[in-house]
């Protein structure tokens, strides 16, 4: 059996709570193995969207199909298909342990493998001194996190996480983010956050969402102008002519104190690159940053302002 | 089969977080405390009676109830509390023989506990789906899967009470009795907490029928006190003379669908007699259950 190249795929999804449209024709695809990144303001549809490809939210119209099996449907998709609700809460008054069990339990476990499971997503998510105590004793930090674990029960295949370091304190947003790249080839992730500068370093593909509509989808690096794009922060002003004549026809731009370079057909950012620094660096130029394209928050903000516009 | 067996997984895990919860305590201490004072109550009543009886047969009359117990049982007295209790003169007749405690302890039951299931459980479903918890399982098992293990949890947790309660009464009826029959007391108990648990059911599936219609946990509750409250006031209206004489085949039909109609034929001495009506209960919270189902299978979660 050929294993379909999308392991999530929503065409012109609909969705009304009232008169309130939450979707209104969304379509995406998620590739397989990739982790994406769902971006959008609040109230853009994300969560409606986590909770259609789950099965927890009817939409009105549009076709889901999940793992390349159709919508989704607990028989079909059962432990294959994991979800970080935003703002649910475990059951207050359940031990850790217990929850984790009942959850593996749930999803076709035995009662053996359960109980491995729970102990082994404990420790993924720094719990494991912590089976007995009970969730609603927890501080928010910690319930956050076995809501996490509670993803990682078993080998699901696509895993939705919606907001998963929302209200984490530092030190435990770096273990999340940790985590989340430790499955980079092992399953498909799709990720909710405001926090863009931690979706960029996680993330490789990303999907803007706005008003119940994707805006703008793609690989990072595509989006971000990484594969022909090198950004040189540089201190003081230089002149591009010179620049532009030693680079032999490559494009050079200034953009507030950057100067940005870009590649020529076919060229990779690493060579293009070593083309550049010498350059700079023989001419006397200050360099303070070198990157490659944009930042994923500035061509956020450039996609809403233009969308604005 | 992986439906039965998710619902059993669902069931267990919602008996044992009810028993976590304040909430069981507070039911177990309604159904203990419940039992308890009402069958205090129950046993001075039993020693006001043996008094006046006493005072009739002029032999002296005893500190703890219970004493004549043979001769209390064959009076007019007790057999007209039994009579008031489960509402039919004749079927008294044949009851008055179950050791009294039993038989309060039956009436109590029967009487409260469809109250107390309507008030601790019209929200099992609601409070899950609103506070977002009902999420987390809902991905890995069918709605049906999972709201029929809410339904027997509830339908366990409720047993625990009856059976909490009858403890409670035993003791009671142990203490303050003095011809206490403890075998033919448990026994009697036993059958007749199994019978309120028959009529229990079906408020158990009402209750979880209305809390699948909302997720809203205030709204569920309202709902199921007013399902309560309806089809108390509905089985009067159609038992009424009026509806008897106006409207027999449709009163007569529609009254079949409420479980008070029924509770009468749980006192039945006989089995068979008593088995149609602990068919018809089970099937009536099973169809209560079914139609919120309906909802809850099409709304979100």
């Amino acid at each position: 059996m050929t294993v379909p190249p999308v392991a999530l795929r929503m065409t012109a999804v609909t969705k009304r709570y009232g008169s309130r449209s939450a979707l209104r024709g969304l379509s995406l695809e998620v590739p397989r193995g990739s982790i994406t990144g769902f971006i959008g303001p609040n109230g853009a549809g994300k969560t409606t969207t986590f909770g259609i490809v789950g099965g927890l939210v009817r939409p009105d119209t549009g076709t889901v199909d999940v793992l390349g099996q159709g919508a989704f449907d607990p028989a079909r998709h059962a432990g294959r298909v994991a979800l970080l609700p935003q703002d649910a809460e475990l059951p207050p008054h359940a031990q850790v342990r217990d929850t984790l069990v009942y959850l593996a339990r749930l999803q076709g476990h035995s009662a053996r493998d359960a109980s491995r499971e729970a102990d082994r997503v404990l420790d993924l998510v720094s719990l494991g001194d912590r089976p007995r105590s009970r969730i609603g004793e927890l501080s928010h930090g910690m319930r956050r996190r076995v809501a996490l674990a509670q993803c990682f029960l078993g080998e699901p295949e696509l895993v939705l996480l919606d907001e998963p370091t929302s209200g984490l304190d530092p030190h435990l947003v770096v273990l999340v983010r940790e985590l989340l790249a430790k499955q980079r080839g092992k399953r498909t992730l799709l990720v909710s956050s405001h926090v863009l500068a931690e979706l960029e370093s996680v993330c490789d593909h990303v999907i803007f969402i706005e008003g119940g509509q994707v805006v703008r989808a793609g690989t990072l690096d595509a989006i971000t102008g990484r594969e022909g794009m090198v950004r040189v922060r540089i201190n003081g002003a230089v002149a591009l002519g010179p620049l532009r004549d030693a680079l032999d026809g490559a494009r050079v731009e200034h953009d507030g104190d950057e100067l940005v370079f870009y590649a020529r057909d076919a060229e990779d950012t690493a060579s293009l690159n070593a083309r550049v620094l010498p350059l700079l660096l023989a001419q006397n130029i200050g360099i303070v940053e070198v990157r490659r394209g944009l930042s994923l928050e500035r061509v956020y903000m450039e996609s809403r302002a233009t969308k604005s516009a | 089969m992986r439906q039965l067996r998710d619902a059993w997984v669902v069931a267990t895990f919602e008996l044992r977080d009810a028993l976590r919860s304040r909430k069981a305590l507070v039911l177990l201490v309604l159904y203990v405390a419940g039992a308890g004072a009402g069958t205090g109550i129950f046993v001075r009543v039993l020693s006001a009676i043996e008094t006046a009886l006493a005072r009739t047969l002029q032999v002296a009359a005893t500190d703890r109830p219970g004493a004549m117990t043979r001769a209390l049982l064959d009076t007019r007295e007790f057999h007209d509390i039994v009579a008031r209790l489960i509402g039919d003169d004749q079927l008294a007749d044949e009851l008055v023989h179950i050791p009294p405690v039993a038989l309060f302890y039956g009436w109590l039951a029967m009487t409260f506990v469809p109250f107390l299931v309507i008030l601790l459980a019209s929200d099992a479903v609601a409070s899950d789906v609103a506070t977002g918890t009902a999420r987390f399982s809902l991905f890995r098992t069918s709605r049906m899967a999972w709201a029929t293990g809410k339904l027997a949890g509830q339908a366990a947790l409720v047993a625990l009470g009856i059976a909490a309660g009858g403890v409670a009464s035993y003791v009671i009826g142990w203490i303050f009795l003095s011809a206490f029959e403890p075998l033919a007391t448990l026994v009697w108990m036993a059958q007749l907490g199994a019978r309120a648990w028959v009529l229990a059911f079906a408020y158990v599936g009402l209750a979880l029928g209305v809390s699948q219609l909302t997720r809203s946990t205030h709204w569920s509750r309202g709902l199921g006190l007013l399902a309560l409250v309806g089809s108390g006031v509905a089985g009067e209206w159609l038992t009424s003379r009026w509806a008897e004489a106006h409207i027999p085949v449709i009163s007569s039909s529609l009254v079949v669908l409420l479980p008070r109609a029924h509770e009468l034929d749980l006192w039945r001495t006989l089995w068979w007699e008593r088995l149609p009506a602990c068919v018809m209960l089970i099937a009536l919270g099973l169809c209560y259950f079914a139609a919120g189902h309906l909802r809850f299978a099409r709304r979100d979660a």
